[in-house]
């Protein structure tokens, strides 16, 4: 009795932790990139990507 | 100790159950961000402009190349006769509109898929389509640093907002690359997989939405923050398809999409800055890091070139964050800030990007 159920047990065990059972989740080490070796702007610097202008100038109309 | 035998064999069974989660066929993709519910602009229902950037078909979400053919992930598993929904007839509640004829690639090793469909009713008037794909890692900026990296974006159909939003835009920035991967920080989660990333500077088709960290539902698969690289979920970079895809090699020759023909497209958009210092005012603009000239143009000539008469070149000051920025070390008079007309150019003398604004004074 004791003998069957400690091989059941191992059987069980080992399908639980087989790849079949469980596919492992993907982890990936976080590597630095060359690009993000790339110079850099402060964060409270003029980024680039949207339009900016003193406010007492006016305001930026796009023509076309 | 036949109940102890049974009691045993249940925590088992259950121990061998809940101690993993299989990936499903179909919905790869894991791993979202809470933040949408406060901030639309990381996601929201898409607009009638952006569900041109997206099909639906069992459970994946794709993205059309041409009127004839459709990109998604391999492990979506498309196959010929599948039938699938144009954004557009998602929107509008419409029917299946389109139809695999047959696979022309399929690719499990990068996770691609492309196929030959064709449209059983007439193909919306506003259908699009990528007008440039990234041949080259290069042709993208990625940074790990908070709010860096190439702004990119997805359209497609997440589990989570399934009964909340037809169809969903999610966007986020390329945070880091790793061979034929490329991690990002859009949330995305299971039903996006397949789905087109592009850049939001030019739609430049960039990668396809494959997976991440976490699934639907899974503890915690909605609290991560986009500043912590464990969530960042990934795709395959499109510059790993393109050099064994011949079908993305004959549709993007040199990268540019021979569907819209010489149409012009901006590669880059032009931005302006322009600050006062005591009664003066300066001019700063800047574009992508493909551009390499600026020019302001004279009045008369729109948009120009180094050889037109007037044409003032401005002066590189400095490249970072993947974008260059130019200079002015004259001050813009008043008749200039009335019409101010940029134009951008890549290495090669091509114009690339190009604005024309005016400055509304204050009331």
């Amino acid at each position: 009795m004791r003998k069957t159920f400690i091989l059941r047990f191992g059987i069980i065990g080992i399908i639980a932790l087989s790849p079949v059972a469980c596919k492992k989740k993907l982890v990936t080490p976080v590597q630095k990139s060359a690009d993000s070796q790339a110079p850099l702007l402060k964060s409270d610097q003029w980024q680039g990507t949207e339009d900016q202008i003193d406010p007492h100038m006016g305001k930026i109309k796009t023509l076309d | 100790m036949q109940a102890l035998t049974r009691l045993t064999w249940l925590l088992v069974i259950w121990i061998s159950v809940t101690s993993c989660h299989p990936l499903q066929q179909g919905s790869f993709l894991k791993d979202i961000y809470s933040a949408d519910e406060t901030d639309k602009s990381r996601r929201h229902e898409a607009n009638a402009l952006e569900i041109n950037w997206t099909a639906r078909f069992s459970g994946c979400s794709a993205l059309l190349l041409s009127p004839t053919l459709v990109l998604t992930a391999h492990h979506c598993k498309l196959k010929p006769g599948s039938k699938m929904q144009s954004g557009w007839s998602v929107l509008t509640d419409g029917k299946v509109d389109l139809v695999v004829d047959g696979i022309l690639e399929d690719n499990p090793t990068l996770d691609y898929m492309i196929a030959e469909i064709h449209w059983t009713s007439p193909m919306p008037s506003a259908q699009t389509f990528p007008p440039f794909i990234a041949t080259a890692s290069a042709d993208i900026f990625s940074s790990q640093v908070k709010d860096q990296g190439e702004r990119i974006f997805t359209v497609g159909f997440p589990d989570d907002k399934a009964k909340k939003w037809k169809i969903t835009y999610a966007e986020g920035q390329i945070k880091y690359l790793n061979g034929s991967k490329m991690f990002f920080n859009i949330g995305v989660i299971n039903g996006n997989s397949g789905g087109g990333v592009l850049r939001k500077e030019n739609n430049m088709l960039v990668g396809i939405a494959i997976g991440g960290t976490k699934a639907y539902q899974e503890a915690g698969w909605d609290q991560n923050s986009v500043d912590d690289s464990k969530s960042w979920n990934f795709g395959t970079a499109t510059w790993a398809i393109y050099p064994v895809s011949p079908v993305l090699k004959k549709q993007f020759p040199n990268g540019k999409n021979i569907y819209f023909g010489e149409t012009f497209f901006p590669k880059t958009r032009v931005y302006v800055s322009l600050k006062t210092e005591g009664t003066k005012a300066s001019l700063k603009v800047a574009a992508s890091h493909e551009s390499d000239m600026v020019l302001l143009c004279p009045k008369a000539v729109y948009p120009c070139s180094k050889a037109t008469s007037g044409a003032e070149v401005l002066e590189l000051d400095v490249a970072a964050s993947g974008r260059r920025f130019y200079t002015r070390s004259k001050a813009m008079s008043k008749s200039e800030l009335d019409d101010l007309r940029l134009v951008a150019f890549d290495k090669s003398g091509q114009i690339i990007g190009q604005r024309r604004v005016a400055v509304e004074a204050a009331k």
